[in-house]
């Protein structure tokens, strides 16, 4: 039993880069094949779509600095915050990644033929990166607080 | 369902009305962008480009061959295409029940759900679908007045405005390639027709220049 616990504590340290980097992998895939067909229906402001598609890739930057703040020796008594603060961040972030995606999608078509609205088509992608911070942040804060911490 | 973000980012946006001068992309690019559709989504699609095509069907098609074409369409296992096919086959069904009873039909060709209907309300104006469907009254009138560019215009608006508002529930998906071909459709037609009205103009100009020496073959 005191195995699975610890499985599950290393589960929660590593969670929030795995979970991360999926969802940014997804973000940026969805968001680089809009800007890829951007491309090819536009002459010029090739460099901000690319510079809007890879905003998705925020959240596993989040994920890694979260893994490293509740990095500690897995012990029984922390492996359930481990656990529990680990993957419901990297969840946040899967998800947060994969919608900004759609957001960022979106803003390259929108401002491809309006690029006076390239900065307002953004706004949407901005915010759900606003919610991606909460949960980075407080997780920094609510880690301080697992077993271990002070090592 | 596959999602199609090149796709639809490379397909130009389409204008509000349709009713403009040029299109916002030709035929043969927009063919090959499509091409970047999964080969199930593609044989879809040509379904659907057939059915437009079949919509400018031979003059001397029977009814009984219009009902099977009808029929094989319907068999499309894909709701919003079928969504498209029916509603483009009442109004089809409706501009021709209202061109039969201004040439003096005796009744609408018994093809497709709304035939009973109207057969049922032959001496409404509207045939009763005055209050569900606002365009048939004044296409209607537009008809009996002889103004035909009016009524063609408010056909292909009230269709574009179909469209336009059910993209909106759709963004990246097979659905939403749909919709643009179907509304590139309707820019098509409209674009055909001032292309036509040009050469119609020009050939009458040229007559009125050169009288009948227009006529001389060389």
């Amino acid at each position: 039993m005191d195995n699975l616990w610890i499985m599950l504590g290393w589960a929660g340290i590593y969670g929030p880069t795995a979970l991360g980097a999926i969802g940014s992998v997804i973000g940026c895939a969805r968001a680089g094949q809009a800007a890829c067909g951007a491309m090819l229906d536009v002459d010029s402001g090739y460099g901000r779509l690319v510079g809007l598609s890879a905003l998705p890739s925020s959240q596993i930057i989040y994920g890694i600095v979260v893994m490293f703040s509740l990095n500690r020796e897995v012990t029984v008594e922390a492996a359930g915050g481990l656990f529990a603060v680990g993957i419901l961040c990297g969840t946040v972030l899967l998800f947060s990644a994969a919608f900004q995606g759609l957001c960022c999608s979106s803003a390259i078509v929108a401002s491809k033929s309006k690029p006076e609205i390239f900065g307002l088509s953004a706004a949407p992608a901005a915010i759900v990166e606003g919610f991606a911070v909460f949960a980075f942040i407080f997780a920094l804060v609510v880690s301080a607080g697992i077993p271990g911490s002070g090592q | 369902m596959h999602k199609y973000f090149t796709l639809i980012a490379s397909l130009p946006n389409l204008p509000r009305h349709f009713d403009v001068e040029h299109l916002p992309i030709t035929r043969q690019s927009l063919k090959e962008r499509l091409e970047m559709l999964t080969p199930e989504d593609r044989a879809l699609q040509k379904q659907l480009a057939e059915f437009f095509d079949w919509d400018r069907q031979p003059l001397d098609r029977s009814d009984n061959e219009f009902a099977r074409e009808l029929a094989r369409i319907e068999t499309i296992e894909h709701s919003l295409i079928r969504r498209i096919v029916r509603s483009r086959m009442e109004v089809r069904t409706i501009v021709s029940a209202l061109r039969r009873r201004l040439a003096g039909g005796t009744g609408p060709v018994p093809v497709g759900s709304l035939a009973e209907h109207i057969a049922r309300n032959w001496d409404d104006p509207t045939f009763k679908l005055g209050s569900r469907l606002p365009w048939v009254e004044r296409f209607s009138s537009c008809l009996i007045a002889g103004d035909t560019m009016n009524a063609e215009q408010t056909l292909l608006g009230h269709t574009w405005q179909a469209w336009c508002t059910l993209a909106t529930e759709f963004t990246f998906s097979f659905e939403a390639v749909i919709l643009y071909v179907a509304r590139w459709e309707i820019l098509y037609r409209w674009h055909s027709r001032n292309v036509s009205n040009g050469q119609q103009r020009f050939d009458s100009m040229i007559e009125e220049t050169l009288g009948g020496h227009a006529e001389l073959q060389f």
